[in-house]
């Protein structure tokens, strides 16, 4: 098995913890709208930390990357290509 | 050793690990193809917040807290295999196997909770989807404790040596579980 340096897995967990406690305050906190977008930046940000650093994404090939991106791109297509529909149609 | 899963495809990437991520992919479409239909839904129509608004939101934060913690025991199980230390994989296995087992005893809780103020599946378009993507994920979650259980018992038995990529690969998947529910708690509890 090749070893690599690891992250410092305990920090990555503090951050997770920290973005979920400030997500919780915004929802508080916030006018609804604002609060929206900063919970799902953290949520995305907590989703990142995990792939890069506790699934090891960083220091894996750019093959990996392909395989993890195309199904988002396929579900961000979907939601736009639904949205007018009911949205504008009621 | 014949060790086919860690062999180096013409991709560089051991075949175990570019499988998973494989898996993993479809599961993306998965979830991905319910948080979207949910989105969409929720943007045009309202009563939403209100439905929303009966969830236990202090038990979902209580589970948040136990799956990120899970999420790092399980990458301190795959330290030490890097590392060579058997007795600290055993350890970090239990402790991933037993907050998973936490996480679906505070769901199904959760659910009765639910179920006896009536807000059963069939009680409005949020039920279905709150109890369709949170009881998929549940799922998701014991999948994860039989992967993990399997590996534990080899663990125990000393066999698991000629396969602890396993842990690693066990360890993407768990990961994404827990990733999946860092999206499904602010959709459904915080928004």
């Amino acid at each position: 098995m090749v070893h690599h340096n690891r992250p410092n897995y305990f920090l990555v967990w503090v951050c997770l913890v920290i973005l979920v406690i400030v997500s919780i305050a915004a929802s508080l906190l916030l006018p609804k709208a604002a609060a929206v977008v900063l919970i799902f930046a953290a949520a995305t940000i907590k989703a990142l930390l995990v792939l890069l650093n506790f699934m090891h994404l960083k220091y894996e090939r750019p093959l990996l990357y392909a395989l993890a991106i195309v199904p988002v791109l396929v579900i961000t297509v979907l939601i736009f290509a639904l949205f007018p529909d009911f949205v504008f149609h009621g | 050793m014949d060790n086919r899963a860690e062999t180096l495809t013409a991709t560089g990437i051991p075949t175990g690990k570019i499988g998973v991520w494989w898996f993993l992919a479809s599961e993306i479409t998965v979830f991905g193809g319910f948080i979207a239909s949910y989105v969409v839904v929720r943007l045009g129509s309202s009563g939403w917040s209100e439905a929303a608004s009966h969830l236990n939101f202090t038990l979902a934060l209580i589970n948040t807290f136990v799956l990120l913690t899970s999420s790092l025991t399980m990458v301190l199980a795959f330290a030490a295999v890097e590392e060579r230390a058997p007795k600290r994989l055993r350890t970090f296995l239990c402790l991933t196997i037993l907050m998973g087992l936490i996480f679906l005893g505070i769901k199904a809780f959760e659910y009765t909770g639910e179920i006896v103020k009536g807000f059963t599946p069939g009680a409005g378009i949020f039920w279905s989807f709150y109890y369709g993507m949170t009881g998929l994920h549940a799922l998701h979650v014991l999948g994860g404790i039989v992967v993990n259980l399997v590996l534990l018992v080899a663990a125990l038995r000393d066999t698991l040596r000629p396969n602890e990529h396993r842990v690693e690969l066990a360890g993407l998947y768990w990961h994404f579980v827990d990733i999946v529910w860092i999206f499904l708690f602010p959709l459904l509890y915080l928004t």
